[in-house]
């Protein structure tokens, strides 16, 4: 298993264990750290509530945005 | 990770149309079944447009491992590995996987159900394997802390009940298997492919749409792809 970019793709996860592994998946990275959040439809909910709830602590980089996918890279900040 | 497809979700379509629906999909792997999709192991073969999809052949399963020289011939041509599956034991599935390799093509057994059974397997061997998460293994998350305990053996994942199956996994801890597989940084494929052939009519629709369902997506005109039934396919 090659250790590569950290890849999350949420489209085979049950629409409300969504959000919850996003955040909890998030919490687990150390700053500097990022995954590839890999979605069908554009997150943009999913950015508001990280506004709301890491506010200044996240980065958030679209790297594909449709038709079939959306990959946005989530990163840590350094606190 | 790569998401990726089975043929067993739509064995009658062409590889060109299977391919066409993984790119409509956004998926980057296909898993290969003889006699699904017009594969053949006796002519592993791809068309020559397969190249220009996005999506791209992650493995072969087979349920027969007979013909080891055959399997080993087809990996090598195609330069994907074998995937063991089918009514054999475990340790015959690992050690058939062993023969292919040593005849010079790649090749992981599948293993499911429970892995406290078979783990073991894993570090006596010391090899490369295949997992699939079925409802056979009544707990994906402790399964998948026990796989991921062995650096670099896991090389490809079949998710059984995905696609248009997955809001039935609710509450099962499919969430977070994913949160594990991403931070362990699993890179393989991940290959949905159907529970049963009773959702048949549902793949062919979610096949044939691009789009997703929820938070504002707009679903595009469903081209239904052809779906029958594969032999060794649970109903």
């Amino acid at each position: 298993m090659a250790t590569q970019q950290r890849v999350l793709d949420v489209r085979v996860i049950p629409p409300r264990e969504k959000h919850p592994t996003i955040f909890q998946t998030f919490s687990a990275l150390a700053p500097g750290e990022a995954f590839v959040l890999v979605n069908d439809h554009d997150p943009k909910p999913l950015r508001y509530q990280f506004e709301y709830e890491h506010a200044g602590q996240f980065g958030w980089e679209y790297l594909e945005q449709g038709p079939a996918v959306w990959r946005v890279q989530i990163s840590r900040t350094n606190d | 990770m790569r998401l990726g497809l089975s043929a067993a979700a739509a064995p009658e379509a062409r590889l060109d149309e299977l391919l066409e629906a993984c790119d409509r999909r956004g998926l980057l792997a296909v898993e290969l079944l003889p006699g699904a999709s017009g594969f053949s192991l006796a002519a592993p073969q791809l068309s020559v447009g397969a190249g220009h999809h996005a999506a791209a052949v992650a493995g072969i399963l087979i349920e027969d491992a007979a013909d080891h020289v055959l399997l080993a011939g087809a990996s090598r041509t195609l330069g994907v590995p074998i995937i063991v599956g089918g009514t054999a034991a475990h340790d015959e599935r690992v050690s058939c996987a062993r023969r292919i390799r040593l005849l010079g093509g790649a090749a992981h057994a599948l293993l499911s159900g429970p892995a406290a059974a078979w783990v073991h397997l894993l570090g006596e061997s010391g090899e490369s394997f295949a997992w699939q998460l079925d409802d056979t293994c009544s707990d994906p998350v402790a399964d998948s802390d026990r796989l991921l305990a062995w650096p670099g053996a896991l090389q490809y994942i079949r998710l059984v009940g995905g696609g248009p199956e997955a809001a039935m996994h609710e509450g099962r801890g499919i969430g977070a298997v994913m949160g594990r597989l991403t931070l362990a940084g699993y890179s393989g494929p991940l290959v949905l492919a159907p529970g049963s052939p009773r959702y048949r009519i549902a793949w062919s629709m979610w096949l044939g749409r691009r789009g997703g369902f929820g938070c504002g997506s707009k679903a595009g005109a469903p081209a239904p792809l052809p779906l029958t039934a594969v032999s060794g396919e649970r109903s």
